[in-house]
């Protein structure tokens, strides 16, 4: 029996679908079985960025509405070989798929799969509503910005109403630059709002925008910052004690240098 | 118990005879006798203070005190009362607005976290263990206390109760209300104590938050520490 979580966020654009992508890649690159679940249905984006896009016959709707197996519509990963994904539907809207639906097409999905990984949309409607109802566990990704930790504010009540196990903090985007010069809101001030545990931190990486373009996730590069953050967050799902990377050390070479002649 | 009329009570400048005014004189008196013809003694030495619970006529508090220095203790007025349960306490108690009123009114007892978005209203006083988040609501008829940092809204008496009160352990409301009558926060970051806030004059005050028993002790603790010194 697999888990289901779900990665959430409350406010748009702070970074679900790519951490759904890149966990969902991580797992299945671990050997974990994984199928990753788009409930954005009208607005879809994970097979944008995982590049699957062109191989989408069947989708969500198709499922729920019994038009096709479930089989049938869940695309392989062209890069690993655990890894699938249930593209949702481009032309209806969230009201096409009811709670009861998805809770039957989870619990379908996690007695084959080991994690079944819900990207669920932006809001507190209808489509977050359907997206957490067969979830187990639940990821909230926020970034450094007042209006994001609000909203995940928000989105942690709501969960916790739903009578949901504690869900785990990602803070997403992140710049250690600004924060040392106390432009940003550093993480200790997040989880004081917030309060409730970190799984993990991702730094801002301008390789994410490369990799969603191309449509792979940002962890097959092993150089991309972002992409190790999100094997740790990994590994911290399966269990694992991975230690905080310090985000307050400066690790450019110009800083390498200056502590070498002793400037730093 | 005939005894009951008078209790002495040892505290460390000495001891504390208090007597129930309430009695009769004289039974005050043989009680007071009593107790030292039992005692054989044993007070000998001891400084000592008569503490009435309403005021005694000048010849009764005298005639009380020859017989306590006929049996060797010493007069002293430095005793510091342990535990004050004077009239003037209860008129404190009457003017200032208190958590223990005596209404009949329901107390909700609530854990956790209220977070953005989120409502908690309640027929009558709530306490809350936890912190009430940015966003969040808190409306009660009665008194609000908040065992955790107040960051939302918190209305008081939204029946409109006035002696209704506000407090909480770290106090940094985006807006509170007592009654109807809307504060909007200063913006300013906490102090680290608790603070209440209470309807004054039609006006909301916040103060810190220092209930009656504990200034009561720390005013002991004070004057009994400055005597050890």
């Amino acid at each position: 029996m697999g888990e289901v979580i779900v990665i959430t966020s409350g406010k748009g654009g702070v970074g679900k679908t790519t951490t759904t992508a890149n966990l969902g890649a991580v797992l299945a690159d671990m050997g974990k079985k994984v199928v990753l679940v788009d409930t954005d249905i009208g607005l879809r984006n994970l097979d944008v960025v995982m590049g699957l896009e062109n191989r989408i016959v069947y989708d969500l709707i198709d499922v729920v509405e019994g038009r096709c197996r479930l089989k049938q519509a869940l695309i392989k990963d062209k890069r690993f070989d655990n890894l699938y994904l249930l593209p949702a539907n481009q032309t209806r809207d969230k009201t096409a798929v009811s709670r009861q639906q998805m809770i039957d097409l989870t619990s379908q999905l996690k007695e084959e799969y080991e994690f079944v990984l819900i990207d669920c949309p932006a809001g507190i409607e209808m489509g977050f509503k359907n997206a957490i109802a067969g979830a187990e566990k639940a990821l909230v990704v926020t970034t450094p910005e007042v209006a994001a930790v609000r909203d995940a504010d928000r989105i942690i009540g709501l969960l916790e109403a739903a009578e949901m196990e504690a869900p785990r903090l990602i803070i997403n985007r992140l710049r250690p630059d600004m924060v040392r010069k106390g432009n940003m809101m550093n993480i200790d001030d997040m989880m004081e709002i917030l309060a409730i545990d970190l799984i993990g931190v991702v730094p801002e990486d301008e390789y994410i925008v490369i990799s969603t373009n191309r449509g792979e996730p940002a962890v097959l590069n092993k150089n991309s910052r972002a992409g190790k953050a999100y094997c740790n967050i990994s590994r911290r799902l399966l269990g694992e004690e991975i230690p905080f990377l310090n985000w307050d050390q400066e690790n450019s070479f110009m800083a390498k240098l200056r502590k070498l002649i002793g400037l730093g | 118990m005939a005894q009951d009329s008078i209790t002495i009570k040892g505290t460390r400048g000495g001891l504390l005879i208090l007597l129930d005014a309430s009695k009769d004189f004289n039974e005050l008196k043989n009680n007071l006798i009593n107790k030292f013809t039992t005692a054989k003694g044993f007070f000998k030495g001891a400084p000592f203070a008569l503490v009435p619970t309403s005021p005694l006529s000048l010849q009764e508090t005298a005639e009380l005190k020859s017989i306590c220095e006929k049996h060797g203790l010493v007069p002293s007025s430095n005793i510091a009362m342990p535990i004050k349960r004077t009239k003037k306490v209860h008129k404190i108690a009457s003017t200032e607005p208190s958590l223990a009123q005596e209404n009949n009114e329901q107390t909700l007892l609530r854990e956790g976290t209220l977070r953005n978005g989120h409502e908690l209203v309640y027929d009558g006083n709530v306490m809350f263990l936890g912190d009430i988040h940015l966003g969040a609501t808190i409306k009660a008829s009665g008194n609000i206390l908040i065992m955790g940092t107040l960051k939302g809204k918190a209305h008081a008496g939204i029946k409109g109760k006035k002696d209704a009160v506000i407090v909480a352990y770290k106090f940094e409301p985006q807006l509170i209300s007592i009654a109807g009558i809307v504060a909007c926060s200063p913006n300013q970051k906490s102090e680290p104590f608790p603070e209440i806030a209470k309807l004054i004059n039609e006006k909301i005050i916040v103060e810190p938050y220092m209930s009656k028993v504990s200034r009561n002790t720390s005013f002991i603790y004070s004057k009994s520490s400055r005597r050890i010194v």
